[in-house]
């Protein structure tokens, strides 16, 4: 990209239905964590949530992610957002540790993003691997372990001589706190913008300021 | 004459007297003797701790004899008829297998029995035996060994007695032609249909078990896994002849649903000490028959959602605050 001929221009990268999408899935997903919390570590004298209440709000958060997440996944491939989960694999690996070392060291020094957001790839290398892992891998995982655990009759009778149901269960657990160390990350990330608040303030208008050449700069608003 | 005297008395013997060692027969003969002894004691123990103590000169063939005349006609499993003054169904058979094997099995039908039995069929007016559990289960120590103690307690405060249901005592819930003791260590899966169908036996009405337990969610799956037992009596678990009315069961989900569950005090109580930790798992004595959500854990997962979580939260804190402090060093240095 030669720099005299890159423009910067507002573009419109998360459509409504992405925002509609993302702020419903975060609400979900901080429900299911408080209930999932409650139920694993249920104690009849500090409950969090309880134990009843955590049961019915965990199946119906858990039943809405599940359907949200059919939503997310037919939506990113008809409207062609699923080009950012597409992974480019030329350098992935000198390009993960580009990302790493601006975390590592770049960002105290007040370095420049390595990776800035353009039409074609709104996530930097870190991120759309890990989103890619989240949504197509750790997503469905703990959906299917959830509804194994939701409808004991679907999981398997006995596995090692136990019952079928346990490894379902610590998978479910431990897939719930990936998540949980994802969320924390994620949220973290949310004030490494340009400023504290501009990645909010995406997720909310749905617009990003882009860097793009005069000849790539056809139609996008 | 005193000389050869004082050297008869003092002389030593001619044969040397040996060394120990050199009568191994002997000390065979105490050893013998020794383990007499023990295997005695241990035969003496043992038949103390049969459950009705025999006479040594009880012989078994001589039992299964004289109960067979019995069992002619009452191992018959049709042996039964509807009392046309009660309404009732009346089953005099007995199942002569698992009576054998019983608890009970080497006691003739005699033994506790009683009556005129001579005439075919028996007159009612003949049979005079109102035996009970105690009849037999006497004295401190038995009573104690067959975890007997404080049933009688618990039994006048169940819901049977309070409510004064006609005809309730111990043989309504369990089967002396049938009970054994170890049975209670049999897999949970069995326990819970064999106990459930003691209660069912009286408690199928008109609505069935599910209705009656829609506060449950999922309660087919919960009526098949945990016994009515378990619900139906109060805490802690050792008082679980004290059956309580429908309206005081538990309902608090976490009364199971915890790692201090009451179930392992009722339902798990006799397997909690063979394998209290399986893998790993906490309660882990319940993970070949189900897993417990809230009950079965693992001390190392716990600490890893722990760490994991706890990690990610220090670590995005100290980054957070090198951000704020490196910001500020360079807002110094360019003013």
């Amino acid at each position: 990209m030669n720099p005299d001929c890159v423009i910067k221009k507002k573009v419109l990268l998360y459509p409504l239905w992405l925002r509609i999408w993302h702020w419903s899935h975060a609400a979900l997903f901080i429900l299911l964590l408080i209930s999932g919390i409650s139920l694993h570590f249920a104690n009849p004298n500090a409950p969090l949530i309880p134990f009843a209440t955590a049961r019915v709000l965990h199946n119906l958060c858990g039943l809405f992610l599940s359907f949200e997440f059919l939503v997310f996944v037919l939506a990113n491939g008809i409207s062609g957002n699923v080009r950012h989960y597409r992974p480019v694999m030329k350098n992935l690996s000198q390009r993960l540790m580009k990302q790493a070392d601006f975390y590592a060291r770049g960002i105290f020094a007040g370095l420049s993003h390595p990776f800035p957001p353009t039409w074609e790839q709104k996530f930097n290398p870190l991120q759309q691997m890990t989103y890619l892992t989240i949504m197509y891998l750790v997503v469905p995982l703990i959906i299917v372990t959830g509804f194994m655990l939701w409808v004991p009759e679907w999981a398997p009778e006995q596995i090692f001589g136990m019952d079928g149901l346990w490894p379902a269960a610590v998978l479910h657990y431990l897939v719930g706190v990936a998540l949980a160390v994802f969320f924390v990350g994620h949220v973290y990330l949310v004030t490494v913008g340009k400023t504290m608040t501009s990645q909010i303030e995406k997720m909310l208008t749905g617009w990003e300021e882009i860097s793009t050449t005069k000849e790539n700069d056809h139609e996008r608003r | 004459m005193r000389a050869d005297a004082l050297k008869v008395l003092t002389s030593r013997p001619t044969t040397p007297i040996p060394h120990r060692n050199a009568w191994p027969w002997a000390r065979r003969r105490v050893l013998h003797f020794r383990h007499g002894c023990i295997v005695s004691i241990m035969v003496m123990a043992l038949s103390a701790l049969a459950p009705v103590s025999l006479d040594a000169n009880t012989d078994i063939k001589a039992v299964a004899d004289e109960n067979a005349k019995c069992l002619r006609c009452h191992g018959m499993s049709t042996l039964s008829y509807i009392d046309p003054m009660s309404g009732k169904h009346l089953d005099f058979s007995v199942d002569a297998e698992k009576f054998s094997l019983s608890d009970h099995g080497r006691q003739t039908c005699m033994t506790c029995h009683k009556g005129n039995f001579a005439g075919l069929p028996h007159q009612p007016e003949g049979v005079t035996d109102h035996h009970s559990c105690g009849d037999c289960h006497t004295g401190d120590k038995l009573i104690q060994r067959m975890r007997l103690v404080g049933i009688t307690a618990q039994f006048k405060k169940s819901v049977h007695v309070q409510e004064k249901v006609a005809g309730f005592d111990c043989f309504s819930c369990h089967n002396p032609h049938e009970s054994r003791l170890e049975d209670q260590r049999a897999p949970e899966a069995d326990v819970v249909q064999r106990d459930n169908g003691v209660c069912l036996r009286c408690h199928q009405q008109t609505m069935t078990e599910v209705e009656k337990h829609r506060i449950i969610p999922k309660a087919s799956l919960h009526l098949g896994a945990v016994r009515c037992l378990d619900c139906h009596t109060p805490r802690p678990g050792s008082v679980i002849h004290a059956i309580e009315p429908a309206e005081r069961a538990e309902r608090n989900c976490v009364a199971c649903h915890s790692r201090d569950s009451i179930l392992l005090t009722k339902l798990y109580k006799y397997r909690l000490h063979e394998s209290e930790h399986r893998a790993g798992f906490i309660n882990g004595v319940v993970l070949s028959d189900y897993y417990v959500i809230g009950m079965t854990r693992h001390p190392l997962l716990d600490a890893l959602g722990i760490l994991g979580v706890g990690g990610a939260l220090v670590g995005v804190l100290f980054h957070g605050l090198g951000r704020f402090i490196a910001g500020r060093r360079r807002q110094s240095h360019e003013s």
